[in-house]
């Protein structure tokens, strides 16, 4: 069931609740820190879905807005291992290991990640709205009636100018950068063009708009002053692999906000 | 025979030495600076695009701090580039960033339309007097509506840097370009907001 804003609003859905999906980079080899996997933005919403973390309120409504270009890069990048790549070294470059998790994707009946990501959604009644520019996050946004939307949610990649909704690397360098067209700056939200959405959030929502992304607080003050709903955001880098680790911390979302990484505490705020 | 081959070699190589050094010397070719840019602007891209340049003073701090090999190996390529931009000539330098861009901005290459293109972009930040401002608003009006599109669309500080936003005003008051991104009036006002100097340009 895949659904538009509009046909949820037929359906009395009393309030949305927008999650926007970064995607990986392709794997470097030479950058062992990031996207070792795809699954990294996907896989903590999932959970989140399947033990109730969401606490949704009656009638919320999810959605997952997923920034489809990497995840079409990745999945072409992993489900082929072409004979150049057949020479290179296989634990260096994890040629086996992504194609296996393409592999299981194939078992698993979907027809890459994209298709699996939909699956998901699926299953756990979640509207799934797949974009392919970052201006379209904002058109679909603008797409709900007034009075609707109670909360937003991201998790990717980010910087402190905004939200890297894919990931790329230098040639030269191999340092991990965004593309302009794939970034999602801070200063767009105060931008006149998207105002209107400031008239979509519910007046009542007490839900927090949360941004899981590194150094991701200044996107949430800026979301908190412009759009006054309660944000968050941290100011150091996250790690969602941490939700593959021991913890005492039960709620995966929870751990992603508090746990330190090497550089420090998150610094998880909210405004 | 073997050994008159290279014999003869090396008296021409001698001649031919000679007679430069004695009569013929030749004027030093003026060196062209844009390569030099061109390599510099390129380095411009990371700031606010990378996993690990530090944007501001608190990261480049943490940075230092850590001994974080590939944060401090970026911060300091981008400090090189616009030390170099700004150690050349001013005026020629100006006028090679302003040629670059619509080369590197309608480049097929992804890479460099993605990135070197707004590398370009951003070095504008670093000419901000009103004699800078005439030589950048006489090439823009000479772009192509494409090259237009990117460079006022563009997320960078350039626009919060001019001596002046009246000129600036009226040309984006009549100017026929895409607003893909952007409204035309948030840039508009870009123009007359300054902001404090960027991390990357102090």
């Amino acid at each position: 069931m895949i659904n538009t804003p509009m046909s949820g609003a037929k359906e009395s859905v009393m309030s949305n609740f927008v999650i926007l999906v970064g995607g990986p980079g392709l794997f470097k080899g030479c950058d062992k820190a990031h996207d070792q996997t795809w699954l990294n933005y996907i896989v903590p919403l999932q959970l989140a879905a399947q033990r109730d973390i969401y606490k949704k309120a009656k009638g919320e409504k999810v959605h997952w807005v997923v920034y489809e270009p990497p995840y079409i890069a990745r999945w072409k990048d992993d489900s082929v291992i072409d004979a150049s790549e057949k020479k290179q070294d296989d634990g260096f470059n994890l040629h086996s290991i992504r194609k296996k998790a393409a592999d299981k994707i194939l078992a698993r009946g979907a027809k890459s990640y994209i298709d699996r990501i939909k699956q998901v959604a699926v299953k756990f009644q979640i509207t799934y709205k797949g974009i392919k520019t970052p201006d379209e996050f904002w058109a679909y946004l603008k797409s709900f009636p007034n009075e609707s939307i109670s909360r937003v949610w991201y998790s990717g990649h980010a910087s402190t100018e905004g939200l890297m909704l894919a990931l790329t690397h230098d040639p030269k360098s191999c340092e991990a950068q965004a593309f302009q067209k794939d970034m999602l700056f801070s200063t767009s939200i105060s931008d006149v063009k998207n105002a209107s959405v400031a008239s979509r959030f519910s007046s009542k929502t007490k839900r927090v708009s949360k941004f899981y992304g590194c150094y991701t607080d200044k996107f949430a003050k800026k979301w908190n002053a412009v759009f006054g709903v309660a944000s968050a955001g941290a100011k150091q880098k996250i790690d969602f692999g941490v939700i593959n680790r021991p913890s005492n911390i039960e709620n995966v979302m929870k751990r992603i906000e508090q746990t330190p990484t090497s550089h420090g505490a998150t610094g998880w705020t909210q405004f | 025979m073997n050994m008159i081959l290279p014999f003869r070699s090396f008296v021409f190589s001698t001649l031919v030495f000679l007679g430069f050094s004695q009569g013929c010397v030749a004027k030093p070719e003026p060196v062209s600076i844009e390569p030099i840019v061109k390599s510099a602007v390129s380095e411009l891209y990371s700031p606010g695009h990378s996993k690990v340049y530090p944007n501001d003073q608190f990261l480049l701090d943490e940075c230092v701090k850590r001994q974080d090999k590939a944060c401090l190996e970026s911060y300091e390529r981008v400090k090189k580039a616009k030390n170099t931009l700004l150690s050349l000539p001013q005026k020629d330098t100006l006028d090679s960033i302003l040629k670059l861009i619509p080369e590197l901005c309608l480049s097929e290459d992804e890479w460099v339309a993605n990135t070197d293109c707004y590398g370009a972009i951003r070095a504008l930040y670093l000419f901000n007097t009103s004699a800078h401002d005439a030589q950048m608003l006489a090439s823009i009006k000479q772009y192509p509506r494409a090259v237009k599109t990117i460079l006022f669309n563009a997320y960078l500080e350039w626009q919060h840097n001019r001596s002046s936003s009246e000129p600036w005003v009226t040309l984006l008051s009549n100017i026929d370009i895409d607003w893909q991104r952007r409204s035309k009036e948030s840039v508009i006002a870009n123009f007359s907001i300054p902001k404090p100097s960027p991390l990357w340009a102090k």
